[in-house]
């Protein structure tokens, strides 16, 4: 009569049910912008607008409760800078939410670390760029920062807190990545690599030549660890393309079970999209996330709206980013430029069953590829 | 038997199933309609008899077979960290 469903199935039946009957499953919630860090890569843009206060962020968190959100990621800036923040944590647990936090770690201390522990923090994601002092400082542009992190690290996971370190992957990096991992896996920690580099939110390109080179990333690619990751993964977009279930589906969560609200209380795609479906300080959460016009086109859209992408022959290898499209592109249907290279690099790799050869990148940096037939008007911000 | 809640956990439901996460994040249990009304009932400390009393108002069900049923469900919950559970209270 009363049943238990074997937890495998049971995330994978969570996860749909909120898709279908959409459910803001996970938010990521953006608690400040300010930060103690100036990385280099960062695409968020600084402002001096009055953040939410602890009694905003109380507010919207009964708010998500009630619309079903079960997964909270805090995120800033460094949410470490808020003195608050472990009131916002006490009050996301008292709630019942899953908690995991987004931090580079310099702030924290023994008293941070124990409360983290204490509360219940299922996991808190550390940013690394480097297995070294020299490049890690070289990005957050704060020498110290590197060693202040690692102990944190070390302090965290002696507390027993879940550590997983988040390395994005550019151009000063890259070549380290074997290091970064042996480095996560001595620390005790879940490595995950990224090798998008997303363009400034205001629609700047400048970050742009932080992005790796093509043999730097096909070499990322061949490491036997990484390539059978991406393998199972393209293997399973081309059983889900052969039966047109790829085109069927959304390009991501975004608007379906997942959007981020951001330092200001704006009810956002993504972090990565920036169309706002409003502002929690003049509605509700729910009454936004129902209602939203601007939401409900990102809602939408399927992968077979999308004019160049359904066609491309590149689509199972593609890991592209809506925003991405929508900052760099201009349209929330083109192609990622920047999402058609890694593809392109990717499925030389995987027929190669390794590393290219350097006729092969050649061709590659030569060809055209599908985003660089797209619009390349800036968006305009919603 | 009186049990609760394991205050650690994370829950909601979805379409009248609860989605219940263990202490620590990993997986996800979920919960069909009656394991569901139990779920919300023991927010607060309940004891077998108030939980089966319960269920009995609720569901078409003999006290006997909701209590057996009840009972499994308890230590099913219970080994997996979702309650807190004493043996020995009245």
């Amino acid at each position: 009569m009363i049943s238990c469903a074997t937890p495998a199935g049971a995330a994978q039946r969570m996860t749909s049910t909120a898709t279908r009957a959409n459910v803001p499953l996970a938010v990521l919630f953006q608690i400040t912008n300010r930060c103690n860090l100036d990385c280099v890569h960062c695409y968020q843009v600084r402002d001096q607008e009055r953040e939410l206060s602890l009694d905003e962020i109380a507010r919207i968190l009964a708010e998500l409760s009630q619309a079903g959100t079960l997964y909270l990621s805090l995120t800033g800036g460094e949410p470490f800078v808020r003195p608050d923040l472990r009131a916002i944590v006490e009050q996301a647990r008292r709630l019942r939410f899953v908690v995991s936090i987004k931090t580079n770690a310099v702030l924290l201390g023994e008293e941070e670390m124990a409360w983290l522990s204490d509360l219940g923090v299922v996991q808190v994601d550390v940013s690394v760029y480097g297995p070294t002092a020299a490049v890690h400082d070289r990005v957050t542009k704060h020498p110290g920062s590197f060693v202040a992190t690692l102990a944190a690290i070390g302090g965290l996971r002696a507390a027993g807190v879940n550590v997983q370190m988040a390395i994005p992957l550019m151009r000063t990096n890259i070549e380290a990545f074997e290091d970064l991992l042996g480095l996560a896996r001595r620390l005790g920690c879940r490595p995950t690599f990224d090798p998008q580099i997303s363009v400034k939110e205001d629609c700047n390109r400048g970050l742009a030549r932080l992005r790796s080179h093509d043999d730097a990333m096909a070499r990322f690619f061949s490491h036997p660890e990484v390539i059978e990751s991406y393998r199972a993964e393209v293997e399973h977009r081309h059983e889900a393309a052969r039966t047109g279930a790829l085109l069927r589906s959304h390009p991501c969560g975004s608007c379906h079970n997942f959007c981020h609200i951001d330092h200001l209380g704006r009810v956002r795609a993504c972090n990565a999209l920036p169309i706002i479906g409003g502002s929690l300080r003049e509605r509700s959460f729910t009454e936004i996330w129902r209602d939203s016009e601007e939401l409900a086109t990102v809602r939408r859209v399927r992968v077979g709206d999308l004019p160049i992408c359904r066609e491309c022959e590149l689509i199972t290898y593609c890991t592209r980013c809506q925003g991405d499209a929508y900052l760099e592109a201009g349209d929330l249907l083109a192609p990622s430029p920047d999402a058609c290279r890694r593809a392109a690099l990717l499925r030389a790799v995987l027929d190669k069953g390794g590393m290219p050869d350097a006729a092969t990148l050649a061709g590659l940096a030569q060809a055209p590829l599908p985003g660089q037939r797209a619009r390349t008007h800036l968006p305009v911000l919603l | 038997m009186r049990f609760v809640q394991n205050p650690q956990t994370a829950w909601r439901v979805l379409e009248g199933h609860a989605f219940v996460v263990p202490e620590g994040g990993a997986g996800v249990v979920e919960l069909d309609e009656v394991g569901t009304f139990i779920w919300q009932l023991i927010t607060s400390e309940c004891s077998l008899d108030d939980v089966v009393e319960h269920i009995c108002a609720e569901f078409e069900v003999e006290p006997d077979r909701a209590r057996e049923d009840c009972v499994a469900f308890v230590r099913d919950l219970g080994g997996r960290g979702l309650l807190v559970i004493r043996e020995d209270a009245l």
